[in-house]
């Protein structure tokens, strides 16, 4: 009994780790059939580079969809990073860490508010995340007056367009954060912590696990995460752009859900999210090779979220029910 | 008045879903959508036309609702990635349809829509109505005695006898129809289409459903109320534009007024601020003696 139990759980466990990995060679297969090019290891290493930037901006939201709630503020933050920080910059070598360390504190005290509405005044994650994000893109729009300008330091240039060791840097930086929040979050209490709040916070709190403060870290993390992802790919331009988190509201959930993250929280992987992240990334390149327009790529997107979702429910209740 | 057409109109269907604890963030996209349409269907002075191309706006904007309301339900996928689902596919339509901002809508159709009895436009009028019929549905009709019911505990209202699922998917339908509404006569006033026209009004349908006082948890709130929170917060855009207050404080403000409204009213729910204070300060008083139970 107790060896069929594990066999079972281990199976699902490899399951969701392992589906999207599956999805992610496939459309990989896919894209390079219809485009032989796509076979390089230079176009390979450009997806694994841009996707870089979603994925550190994923990671962030995993978590916070592994405590049960959204964060739909990524794009206004990633947005604050890269105005913030190219309006400090302003392509000196001097102001490159203050402005990097004044972004990510505005970051983190993001993330405090949010955190903070979410508990405090009991505010769904949904509509408080959502109202943050409209803040912070009047706050970008007023602070630049509709017309961004500055640039980056040169020495931050190498962040998001350099290589090292042969792999793109961003990509490195990507896995390397990913992979230390995924021993954070399997490795350490305070992962345990979160993933306890996620599956149940009525338990939780009887536990005696202080949800407030672990929900309020989450949401500190997840914002910290985006301004990270939002410099690197400010690194990687080099200039301001005022829209330039919007893409990340969507694609962001979306990596999240692929990876096989449960919405109602307690279950999902940061090296799922990993997985779905280079997808949707893939998913991208393979509309463009396909020449789709942009409408129809909100239209898979959308497709996509919703299957996602859809089959690992499939997964998921079919594994319980045996 | 004319203003506030496209928002009331768009925030009572958004009311109606929060009613029953959902949201619906598709109606942005929804009403740029139909305002693509209308560019294409509503052309020409033709009444026939005119009238055929307004019929088959309301027809998608019921559609984009079922989908809503089939994702929601038959899926059961959560309403807040269905509609983020909807959301992106809507935008995507959308933009296939016009991918920038172009057309001609049929000028009767927006001397119709934007005709005026006296200083009164006919638009108003159709809120008001709406207003009405809405209030009288919820407050004295069994339509409104089900949403409250749901949407204060849907269990329960299972059991008592609701049928919640056609309910909820009606709620839906309902709200898609309010966007295709909206977004004619967004459409209406702005003579063509624009794949962007809806971008602002999902948060802004919240915000004034919010405003008006209805629960974001669901099972509370009036139509009135709604309306008046629409009023708001056109007025209120309107001072801070009289007051040559940049455009781009706009959303900051409409954020925080939202998050505000929100906030005062779920802390008045759930708190009771006098006794958590008081319970608050005995805990920190007593921090120097020993008997500290362990919270």
């Amino acid at each position: 009994m107790i060896s069929l139990a594990r066999l079972s759980h281990a199976l699902r466990f490899v399951n969701r780790l392992g589906a999207v990995w599956i999805a992610v060679i496939l459309l990989y297969l896919v894209s390079g059939l219809i485009s032989p090019g796509m076979f390089q290891i230079s176009e390979t290493l450009n997806i694994l580079q841009i996707a870089a930037f979603l994925g550190i901006v994923a990671i962030g939201q995993t978590l916070a969809l592994l405590v049960g709630g959204i964060d739909l503020s990524v794009a206004g933050v990633v947005t604050m990073s890269n105005i913030v920080v190219t309006s400090l910059m302003v392509g000196r070598s001097d102001t490159l860490v203050p402005a990097l360390v004044i972004s990510i504190l505005l970051a983190a005290a993001v993330g405090f508010i949010n955190g903070s509405l979410i508990t405090l005044a009991r505010i769904t994650p949904l509509v408080a995340t959502l109202g943050t994000n409209s803040i912070l893109f009047g706050a970008a729009l007023v602070y630049t007056g509709g017309a961004p300008h500055g640039s980056i330091s040169p020495a931050f240039a190498v962040c998001g367009q350099g290589h090292i060791f042969g792999l793109p840097v961003s990509t490195v930086c990507w896995l390397g954060i990913g992979l230390a929040m995924a021993w954070v979050t399997r490795q350490t209490t305070f992962g345990r912590k979160l993933y306890a709040v996620g599956a149940n916070p009525a338990a939780a709190r009887l536990m005696g696990i202080p949800v407030n403060r672990i929900l309020i870290s989450t949401y500190v993390l997840s914002s910290v995460m985006a301004c990270l992802g939002g410099l690197l790919l400010t690194s990687y331009i080099g200039l301001p752009s005022l829209g330039i988190g919007d893409q990340f509201l969507l694609t962001s959930v979306a990596a999240v859900v692929v990876g096989g993250t449960a919405l109602s929280g307690g279950w999902g992987s940061i090296v799922g999210t990993i997985g779905g992240a280079i997808f949707i990334t893939e998913l991208n390149s393979f509309t463009n090779i396909v020449r789709v327009s942009t409408g129809s790529r909100f239209v898979l997107q959308g497709a996509v979220i919703a299957l996602s979702v859809l089959m690992y429910h499939l997964v998921g209740s079919k594994r319980t029910s045996s | 008045m004319i203003q506030v057409g496209p928002l009331a109109l768009v925030a009572v269907g958004q009311m109606v879903v929060v009613l029953i604890s959902g949201i619906d963030l598709s109606v942005g996209p929804s009403m740029s959508l139909i305002t693509a349409l209308a560019s294409y269907v509503i052309v020409g002075n033709a009444q026939g036309n005119v009238a055929a191309g307004f019929a088959i706006c309301l027809i998608v904007g019921i559609l984009i609702g079922a989908l809503n309301g089939f994702i929601i339900l038959y899926l059961r996928i959560p309403d807040l990635i269905a509609t983020l689902s909807t959301f992106s596919v809507v935008t995507g339509l959308a933009l296939i349809v016009r991918p920038s901002p172009g057309g001609n809508v049929s000028d009767l159709f927006s001397d119709v829509i934007t005709m005026q009895i006296g200083w009164f436009p006919i638009i108003g009028l159709v809120v008001i109505l709406l207003t009405i019929v809405g209030e009288i549905l919820q407050l004295r009709g069994r339509v409104g005695t089900r949403l409250y019911a749901i949407g204060s505990n849907p269990e329960a209202a299972f059991v008592a006898g609701i049928p919640v699922g056609r309910v909820r998917f009606f709620v839906y339908l309902f709200c898609g129809l309010m966007a295709a509404l909206a977004g004619l006569v967004v459409a209406a006033r702005i003579g063509s289409g624009d794949p962007q026209a809806g971008s602002q009004f999902t948060l802004a349908s919240v915000t004034a459903v919010v405003v008006g006082g209805t629960s974001i948890f669901g099972g509370r709130g009036t139509v009135v109320g709604t309306l008046l929170g629409a009023i708001l917060l056109i007025l209120m855009q309107n001072s801070l534009n009289q007051l040559h207050v940049s455009a781009y404080y706009q959303y900051i403000w409409t954020g925080t007024l939202m998050l505000f409204a929100v906030g005062a009213y779920s802390v008045y729910e759930h708190t009771n601020l006098s006794a958590q204070f008081s319970a608050w300060l005995q805990r920190n008083l007593r921090r120097n003696r020993e008997d500290k139970s362990v919270v």
